[in-house]
């Protein structure tokens, strides 16, 4: 799952279309737009909006730290001091003005090229630098640290102001260009993020935990128990004759220790072939 | 290729720190203000990193110079074990590394005199030979073009008496001990698993035989070689597998001159394996025949004995026992 974090319509408005995203019609603090694969949350200008935004979609759509793959990404417009108007950067180190801590989310083959980011409380007209200016990414980024990777984790960031060009020129339809010119190179980012995310999923042991599951009775040890062999089952044994819940039912088994105790068994005796 | 570089302020101009970066003209570089800020801090995913880690340079301020766990050594009696840099180049499936950290990042640490000052004072605590093992959160000269730690460190070792080297490492970057003449108290100890094994669970390490012939090519200048055959790992072709390995490199390498052959059974710390399970949950050597003796994950006991009794007497077919250290 992509997961969005966008201040304003204006910056969402190209991604809503782009990707075919429809409104959430049941009431939601934040207005969220999704599809099967992605969620995209208008949070609201400031970093506690970020924060907020990012919390209320992560307990939403059930992220869960110990074990989420999922790709979360901050997308806006930002300041610069030099760079020109419409290029899109990442952000290697987000430093939080009022608090000066800092976060360094981290790069994997990207092919965007990156920058520092100062998160500011007030708008600015004074640079610093060398940074993006942006008033949502420590929010943003400290929170989803919650609910995901550093690596998953990403601030890209369209510049829309600098010294030659005023924060005040900036309108809806500025903003709505900006991210339009660059939609090409944020699905690129984002395919790159899920082909990382992708790569660690362990195997699906649910077609064989179900049957098992309801035919005996484990208690919760013993629940975990048949969860980590079948986990090494599914890893270790490619090819079988008799699916492994026919030989079960086949031996007439009473207790979900003997059940254990049978696949224990089987494993350790099974090859061992490491490639 | 690196591509970020995160550099510790207190260290930003140090000579060295400009002449690792030189190295890298378009990595972007990122000021940190300690290298734990960016290394192993929370809600990292080390086999994430592992694809594109980055090049982190610190300053080792303290603990550069620690005592050796009970049962890790070669003989002495006053061991320590030091790291100029964490993680690895290489990508081994059965390293602790995966579980120890959380990040991939390559960290060096570019003080190197403070490391060398250290090794100088413990050795002139005792008269007796003091070793220092290097390579055992990295690879002693993986990325050796690199650092040119050893470089430093093998000019100092040279005139320290009582002071005893161990290089650990699977690298075939072995110029710089070409460049340096052969001294008594170094020992360049490579580890080997047999080819079979090395091809499923090695990644990015050199092969096998090009380890052999680093090793060959080192011996015939005069250094000592040690063979470090840990962790074994346990297949159905064990006997086989690990026979081969022994008598490919003793054709090649002069067993009266090996300084020393250490072996160890595959076993990991409870924690670190099930971070390592959660990493590669398709792994099939976390999967094999493996058991919880108390805060370790090994191959049952009767396994473990059968390996290591066998590894043992095929290796006294070449080699003497006084020659031999098993590790616990």
């Amino acid at each position: 799952m992509i997961n969005f974090v966008i201040a304003l319509y204006a910056e969402a408005k190209p991604v809503i279309d782009y990707l075919g995203l429809k409104k959430l019609q049941a009431w939601q603090p934040f207005p969220i737009y999704a599809s099967e694969r992605y969620h995209l949350i208008v949070s609201g200008v400031g970093r506690c909006n970020s924060a907020a935004a990012t919390a209320w979609l992560a307990s939403l759509t059930n992220s869960d730290h110990a074990d989420s793959n999922d790709v979360w990404l901050n997308l806006g417009i930002a300041g610069h001091s030099v760079e020109p108007l419409g290029k899109m950067m990442c952000c290697h180190k987000i430093t939080e003005q009022s608090t000066t801590k800092s976060w360094y989310p981290v790069q994997i083959k990207s092919s965007i090229e990156s920058s520092d980011l100062l998160t500011v409380d007030q708008v600015t007209t004074t640079y610093t630098k060398h940074s993006l200016h942006d008033m949502e990414a420590s929010g943003f980024y400290a929170t989803a640290l919650r609910f995901t990777t550093s690596e998953l984790a990403q601030c890209l960031k369209v510049v829309s102001d600098n010294n030659q060009n005023s924060i005040e020129n900036i309108n809806k339809e500025l903003v709505n260009r900006l991210i339009n010119d660059n939609l090409p190179s944020i699905t690129t980012a984002v395919d790159s993020l899920m082909e990382l995310s992708f790569d660690s999923l362990p195997p699906d042991i649910h077609h064989l935990e179900q049957p098992i599951a309801e035919h005996w009775r484990f208690s919760v040890t013993q629940a975990r128990q048949l969860q980590r062999l079948l986990h090494r089952y599914c890893v270790i044994v490619v090819d079988e004759a008799s699916p492994l819940t026919t030989q079960l039912q086949s031996e007439n088994f009473t207790q979900a220790s003997q059940v254990l105790g049978f696949i224990k068994n089987k494993l350790d005796q099974h090859l061992v072939e490491l490639s | 290729m690196i591509e970020n570089i995160y550099i510790e302020e207190e260290i930003f101009d140090h000579p060295r720190t400009r002449k690792i970066v030189s190295r890298y003209p378009n990595a972007s570089i990122i000021k940190c203000e300690r290298y734990g800020n960016v290394f192993n801090s929370n809600a990292q995913n080390f086999r994430i990193q592992k694809k594109q880690p980055s090049l982190i340079l610190a300053k080792k301020n303290s603990g550069r110079i620690l005592e050796t766990p009970v049962g890790y050594g070669i003989g002495g009696t006053n061991n320590y074990y030091f790291s100029h840099m964490l993680n690895c180049l290489y990508d081994c499936r059965y390293c602790f590394l995966q579980g120890m950290y959380r990040s991939a990042h390559y960290v060096v640490f570019v003080n190197y005199e403070d490391f060398l000052d250290d090794i100088t004072q413990l050795s002139n605590q005792t008269t007796e030979p003091a070793w220092f093992f290097s390579g055992y959160d990295c690879d002693s000269l993986g990325m050796e073009p690199v650092t040119e730690f050893m470089s430093y460190a093998l000019q100092k070792f040279s005139n320290l008496g009582n002071a005893h080297l161990e290089i650990r490492t699977k690298s075939t970057q072995i110029r710089t001990l070409l460049n340096h003449e052969a001294f008594d108290n170094c020992v360049v100890a490579y580890s080997f698993t047999p080819a079979k094994i090395a091809n499923a669970l090695e990644h990015k390490v050199p092969s096998f035989n090009k380890r052999v012939n680093s090793a060959e090519k080192l011996q015939k200048l005069g250094w000592n070689i040690g063979l470090r055959l840990d962790p074994i790992i346990y297949t159905d072709t064990f006997e086989s597998d690990y026979s081969g390995m022994l008598q490919t490199i003793f054709a090649k390498l002069d067993a009266r001159k090996i300084h020393s052959v250490s072996y160890g059974p595959f076993r990991l710390p409870r924690d670190f394996f099930k971070k390592m399970v959660k990493l590669y949950p398709r792994e099939k050597l976390f999967a094999g025949p493996l058991t919880e003796n108390g805060k370790l994950v090994s191959y049952e006991k009767d396994l473990e004995e059968k390996c290591q009794h066998f590894l043992n007497s095929e290796l006294l077919k070449y080699i003497d026992q006084s020659q031999i250290f098993p590790c616990s």
